[in-house]
Order: C-alpha cells, then sequence, then structure tokens
C-alpha cells in the first residue's frame, strides 16, 4: 500500500498541530530534536485567513452565515457557535470526515479543525490548574483509575506553560483553583465588582465572582503584542495576543531551526516494529495527492485530539496488538468523557443604569467549584446526589435594545429612537460540571464507514448518566439561589441537556494510570507497551474534573516532552 | 499596533482566495462597503421599493437612515444564496403585492416608491396591522424554515432591522461601532460609550 519511504528519520514526529503538538514541537526542537509535525488539515497563513476585523457588512450574509453550505457540508459543525460565518472554513467537512454512532449512546457531536494550529485557533482560552481535589477524585470515589500524579508533579510544568502562554488572571487563594504565573486580569465591569461583593457576603466567601483566567495577554509577551479587544478571537488574531500554535508555539519551534510542518498529512496509522518492540514511524496519506507515504522517528507524539488519537491506535493494530496498538490494557478508546454545560441561570441586576463598559472583552467571569470540595471543607460542601462537582462561566452584560427591535411594533423615526441604548444589566450563570469516567462510553473503529481518504472512521458510543443528571439540577439551584441572594429580577433557569462532545472538551480514550493492566500511559503520558510512544493531548486524561482542560494538557504535554528527551539522552528509549 | 486601527488593516478580499484552503470551501469574502454589487434576484425596481420601505421603518435622524444600508443588497443576497425557496417566492410575491396596492391606491405614481413619506407611512402602518392581525399573540420567528409563514411587514422589517444594525452606517453611526476599541475600560458612563 506504501508508495512512497521517506528516508530521513526525524528525531521525533509530532501528530496533530493543535494545542498539544504545537507544544511538543517547541519543546523537542528547543532541546535539540530534529521534529516533524504531522497536520492532517492544510496549512492558515495569519495575514491571508485571519479575518477578525472583517466587519459584518463585508461578509456576504453580515453574520447569518453560509447557511446552505453548512447545511450541506458542514451540518454536525455548524452545530457550534464558532463556526459562524468567520471562522466557518476553519472547521471540518462533516462529508469529507465522517463518524458514526454506536448502539445505545446519545448523538455525539465531534467538532473538529483540520488545520495547521487546529483547535487552538478556535478555543475559549479558559486556562485553569486542576488541584488534588481533581487529580485524587478517581481514588476517593472509586470510578475511574487513580492518576499516576498529583499537582506537586505538575505545578512546576503549569508555570513553564504559564510564563511561555500568558495568562490574564486574578489571584484568589483557592485550593480547589490554584494560582498561576498571571499576567494583570482583565478588570471586570463595575455591576460584576458589586456582584463579586454580594456574593462574598452572602456566601462567606466560598463563592468566589473572579475574572475568568484566559491565555489572552494584558500586557506585550514574549514579541507577543496586548490585545486590542477587537473582541472575537476565533477569527484569528494578527496582533497573536491570543495564545494559540499559529500564534505562539510553532513559531518558537520554527525559530529553532530544527521543525518541519508537514501539512495535508492524513495519519492512517503508526508503524510498530515487532523486533524492536517500538515505533518506528507513521503511514499518512496525502490529503491532496492521495498518495501513501512513511516517514519514520525515534520517537513518536500523539497529539492528533482525544477521539482522533484513538482512532489512530485502533487503526494501527498488528498480530501483537490485535486489539489496536498500546492496547494491551484494552483501554484504548474507553472513558470518553465530556464536560456537561448549557445549563445554569440567569436574571436582571438593577441599579448602574448610567454605566456600560468600553471595548470587547475576551472573557467574562468564573466562579470555582464550591460544592463536594475535601479536606476540612468536605463536610460543609457535601452534595447528597452526585460525586464531583462543577464550576460557572459568568458575567454580566448590558444586550443593545435593537436585538429585541423585531418584537417592538412601530417603525420610524420615534420607533428607531426607542432602540437606541442599552437593556439592563443581566447576570448569567453557565456551568461546567465534571463527568464520571465510563468504561462504556467509548471509541471504536466503525466496520464499514471510511473517511475520503480511506481511513476507517470512528464509532462514538457515549451517553451521560445519573451522576451528570442530578448535576444539572444543582447546577440550576445553586445559580438561582445566587441570583436570588443579589436581589436579581426575571430569574430564569436553564437547562439545554447538551449533548456528548458539544462542550468540546472530550478527554479519555488513552488514560494514564498506575498498573499497566487497566491503563494505556504510565505518568509521563508514555505508553506502557511501547516505550517509544508518548500521548499527550486530551485522551491521556484518566478523570475529567470540572475546568477546561487545555492548560492540563500543555503542562503534561512539557512534562513528557523533558521526560522522553531525557530518556532519549540516556539511550533508553 | 495596540490602539490604532490603521495599523491593524483590513484583509483585502483578494488574500482570501486560497488554493490550500479550497477543499474546506473557504468562501472569497466580498467587500460590499463601497460600490454595489449587480442584483442577482431582484429588479431595480424591486430594489428601489425595498430600500424605501427600509427608510421609512429606520429612517435617517441624526444618523443615516436604512436607505444607507444597502438594504436592497444583503437581501438580494439573501434571496440568492440564502433563503429556502418557500421564504424567497413569499417575500418577492409580498413585495409586488404591496407595491401593486400603493398603485391601486395611487394610480398616479409609479409605485410606493414615488409617494411622499407620509402616504408610504399610510401603506405600511395598514401592512402593520395586517401582520397583527395575522400573527396575533405570536411573535416573529426568525426560524429559516417558517419564515414563509411570516407576515410582509414583520419579514422586511426583521430584514431591514438586521441589515442596518450590521451595516457600516448603522454600526459606526448609531451603534458606535469600532472594529478594534483598542482598549478595555471596565465602567463608563452610557454616553461616552
Amino acid at each position: 500500500m506504501v508508495q512512497i519511504i521517506e528516508r530521513k528519520t526525524w528525531d521525533a514526529i509530532v501528530i496533530g498541530s493543535g494545542i498539544t503538538g504545537g507544544w511538543a514541537a517547541k519543546e523537542l526542537t528547543e532541546k535539540g530534536l530534529e521534529t516533524l509535525v504531522l497536520e492532517a488539515g492544510p496549512p492558515v497563513i495569519p495575514e491571508r485567513d485571519y479575518n477578525e476585523h472583517t466587519p459584518p457588512w463585508q461578509m456576504p450574509y453580515r453574520g447569518l452565515r453560509d447557511r446552505k453550505h453548512q447545511a450541506e457540508r458542514q451540518p454536525v459543525q455548524s452545530r457550534a457557535a464558532a463556526c459562524d460565518e468567520w471562522s466557518g472554513k476553519f472547521f471540518v467537512d462533516d462529508i469529507d470526515n465522517p463518524y458514526s454512532i454506536g448502539d445505545g449512546g446519545q448523538d455525539f457531536l465531534w467538532i473538529r479543525a483540520r488545520i495547521v494550529g487546529g483547535r487552538s485557533l478556535l478555543w475559549g482560552r479558559q486556562s485553569y490548574r486542576w488541584s488534588d481535589l481533581d487529580f485524587e477524585a478517581n481514588a476517593r470515589d472509586g470510578y475511574g483509575t487513580d492518576w499516576p500524579i498529583r499537582y506537586r508533579d505538575l505545578a512546576p510544568w503549569y508555570d513553564h506553560v504559564e510564563s511561555f502562554v500568558g495568562i490574564a488572571g486574578q489571584p484568589e487563594n483557592m485550593p480547589q483553583l490554584p494560582d498561576g504565573k498571571f499576567l494583570p486580569p482583565i478588570a471586570q465591569s463595575c455591576m460584576e465588582e458589586r456582584v463579586r461583593e454580594g456574593l462574598d457576603r452572602a456566601f462567606g466567601g466560598t463563592r468566589r465572582f473572579t475574572p475568568a483566567r484566559v491565555a489572552v495577554l494584558t500586557k506585550h509577551h514574549l514579541g507577543r503584542r496586548a490585545c486590542h479587544y477587537c473582541g472575537i478571537c476565533r477569527r484569528g488574531c494578527i496582533s497573536r495576543s491570543y495564545f494559540s500554535s499559529l500564534n505562539a508555539t510553532l513559531p518558537a519551534a520554527e525559530a529553532t531551526g530544527r521543525l518541519t510542518v508537514r501539512p495535508n498529512s492524513v495519519v492512517r496509522n503508526l508503524i510498530y516494529d515487532e523486533q524492536t518492540d517500538r515505533v518506528s514511524g507513521v503511514h499518512l496519506i496525502d490529503a491532496e495527492s492521495m498518495e501513501s507515504i512513511e516517514v519514520r522517528g525515534r520517537i513518536v507524539f500523539l497529539c492528533a485530539s482525544t477521539i482522533e488519537s484513538a482512532r489512530i491506535l485502533l487503526n494501527s493494530a498488528t498480530p501483537r496488538f490485535a486489539e489496536g496498538l498500546a492496547n494491551s490494557s484494552g483501554e484504548v478508546g474507553r472513558n470518553l468523557m465530556d464536560h456537561i454545560f448549557q445549563v445554569g441561570a440567569n436574571g436582571n441586576l438593577d441599579g448602574l443604569e448610567d454605566k456600560t463598559t468600553f471595548g470587547r472583552r475576551p472573557n467574562s467571569c468564573y466562579l470555582p467549584r464550591f460544592v463536594n470540595l475535601d479536606g476540612d471543607r468536605a463536610e460543609a460542601t457535601r452534595e447528597k446526589g452526585f460525586l464531583r462537582g462543577f464550576g460557572y462561566q459568568c458575567g454580566a452584560r448590558r444586550r443593545t435594545l435593537w436585538q429585541g427591535g423585531i418584537g417592538q411594533p412601530g417603525f420610524g423615526a420615534d420607533y428607531k429612537a426607542s432602540l437606541r441604548g442599552l437593556a439592563p444589566w443581566r447576570l448569567n450563570f453557565s456551568g461546567f460540571g465534571e463527568n464520571l469516567p465510563n468504561p462504556d462510553n467509548r471509541v471504536t473503529i466503525d466496520p464499514e464507514l471510511e473517511d475520503r481518504w480511506g481511513i476507517p472512521a470512528a464509532r462514538i458510543t457515549m451517553s451521560y448518566g445519573e451522576n451528570e443528571e442530578a448535576m444539572r439540577e444543582s447546577i440550576q439551584t445553586r445559580a438561582a439561589e445566587m441570583l436570588e441572594a443579589l436581589g436579581a429580577r426575571n430569574i430564569r433557569t436553564f437547562n439545554r441537556n447538551s449533548l456528548p462532545g458539544f462542550a468540546i472538551h472530550e478527554m479519555g480514550t488513552a488514560r494514564m494510570g498506575r498498573d499497566p493492566a487497566t491503563s494505556v500511559l504510565n505518568g509521563w503520558c508514555q505508553s506502557w507497551d511501547v516505550p517509544n510512544l508518548f500521548i499527550t493531548d486530551g485522551a491521556a486524561m484518566a478523570s475529567s474534573a470540572c475546568q477546561n482542560p487545555s492548560l492540563t494538557y500543555m503542562a503534561l504535554t512539557a512534562r513528557a516532552c523533558d521526560y522522553a528527551v531525557r530518556r532519549m539522552r540516556r539511550l533508553e528509549l | 499596533m495596540i490602539g490604532g486601527a490603521a495599523a491593524v488593516p483590513f484583509m483585502p478580499a483578494e488574500l482570501f482566495a486560497n488554493p490550500h484552503l479550497a477543499h474546506l470551501h473557504l468562501h472569497p469574502q466580498q467587500a460590499t462597503a463601497g460600490e454595489p454589487q449587480p442584483l442577482a434576484v431582484l429588479t431595480e425596481h424591486q430594489a428601489r421599493t425595498l430600500d424605501a420601505i427600509a427608510e421609512r421603518i429606520l429612517p435617517a435622524t441624526d444618523t443615516p437612515g436604512a436607505g444607507d444600508a444597502s438594504i436592497p443588497g444583503f437581501v438580494d443576497r439573501l434571496l440568492e444564496g440564502w433563503l429556502p425557496d418557500a421564504a424567497r417566492d413569499h417575500l418577492l410575491a409580498e413585495l409586488d403585492h404591496f407595491d401593486a396596492r400603493a398603485r391601486e391606491r395611487h394610480p398616479e405614481a409609479a409605485g410606493f416608491v414615488d409617494l411622499e413619506d407620509h402616504t408610504q407611512d399610510e401603506l405600511l402602518t395598514e401592512a402593520q396591522d395586517e401582520a397583527i392581525a395575522q400573527r396575533g399573540e405570536r411573535a416573529f420567528s426568525r426560524n429559516v424554515n417558517r419564515l414563509h409563514e411570516q407576515p410582509f411587514f414583520d419579514l422586511v422589517k426583521w430584514l431591514t432591522l438586521f441589515g442596518y444594525y450590521t451595516s457600516e452606517a448603522g454600526m459606526k453611526s448609531e451603534l458606535g461601532y469600532r472594529i478594534v476599541p483598542g482598549r478595555w475600560d471596565p465602567c463608563v458612563d452610557i454616553e461616552d460609550a
């Protein structure tokens, strides 16, 4: 099948150029490794492809999206808010990139970007450390298997990645959400300051309303410019003020002179050498020429994203690993997780009618987990109905009145004047909740379906369970309770029962663990079965916590790179 | 680069013709701000009628009106590539019907566009009353599969509102929109925003 075998043996091959592939590229090249990054999709050239400053009036449909195209080619992707008229081009074509839903599973929304930079172009940039409340969770309640690491193992690597990424954030000294190396926070609005004070008063400081910690620069940082508050990061950022592979890690790797990025390289499978018991290379399909190509490397970092990485392993079966490469445990593809979201409450706040904000900030606020805490807080914060917890992305803002204009009768000059101005402040709490690891939530290979490149497609079987259901109730109740404490009016709870995948925080198909019999990776994101294979994207996660996971992926990646290179230097790989 | 709109230029439309992204169906983005595009669906007369209706719904006051917002160009794009067939046919038929009524009532005029402001407003008020009678308590639905059921006045009002508040005239003059604000101020007086 392979038509072309490239002779060069790379020191390292990184599969994927998203948030973790970019980090692997940077760390490995900076440590001296000649590194090849394989990206399934085309290049993105900021000066040409970013469009954050293209106003609605220069878009064909003024932001209403290319509806017919999306219905035909992006029926899944267009469910995501980010897949709009500007950013839709960064998301995959669903017809070229099919997947199926396994029997008994809920519909799963697999939102993807196959482009150089991957979903790091499109992410929400929320950057939170996890704590031992999270790393000890599996051991505490018995769901999943124990993480092989604790916060102290990862803390220096959080420092390391934050120092490079640039995170705007405010220290809060809360054990469940450790502080990091922050740039100045993006200030809360005057109404949000009131909310913070009100919640501190009403809940004794246990419900802390803090500026969302985001990977956006509030001052010049390592050659990248401070944010100019144009507002919609996911369209790109010509001043490189938000963190993405394209804006930060890939240029750093490029600067070493040891980086080669090969776009349009769809990985079919890893090549396993029975003689050496190592991965010897990667079999890819050139997305444009359809040629089948083999590239060779001494180590492989699989950073293709949670579901794609599982798919690649399962498509890499060999006589020794008949159930998929690195899968002697049988855990590859299992324990797929996401976060429950699109659930919470909102209400109007009186006061500050004559005040508003200027500029369009790239964040909002965050309210860290306050239920089911550990240690001496355990008793007071225990919830009866469910295990683990949730946090809220939240904020107070004022809508422009014209948006409700169609509901107002009339027309003419007075009508136009009545639409000028802003609606009252509305405070919204939108929960993000932890999803228990469950071996039945899994990725397998569809026996028939193939993608445009002839590669067997993923089949995804996932359902939320009773724990998630109970948590959704509490997310609404707790949010409404805070709104009441603040004296809000028109309080409305909401629960849109988000489908699995829709939070785009999928994790857990090649979990780290302490035992090769029950986990795929050791504490260094290294395959138990194949020592020169590292998996450092969301697949490595043993639990999901409730915080946005990307910062933890980055820290795990940098830590794994450091370990891999040390082992290589000792000729142990 | 911080703060200066001039230092963060718009990206010219031709730069979006990216062969590497062709299979992602990247759409060339056309600047509609300057010269008007030729009409694909609307006749010249229909376009002028829509323009006149839009201007009466959101007239020029101390800020520009919807007549400065290229509403016909926007609607023409929707008719060409966005609206379902049923909604497209409905809108075009109702637009002609509305204009036919104007000619019927005022045979001396070539259509709605030729009428005085107050006469235009009478016809629009009548259309609004009909819309209210037709939909009763129901609110206007933006659901794309329901657009063909919406009364003409509601539909044209929605298109005018959306078109105006996403136009250069509407966003910059009426909403005070700046593409690159350059700073974040968490608390300003509403008059200064």
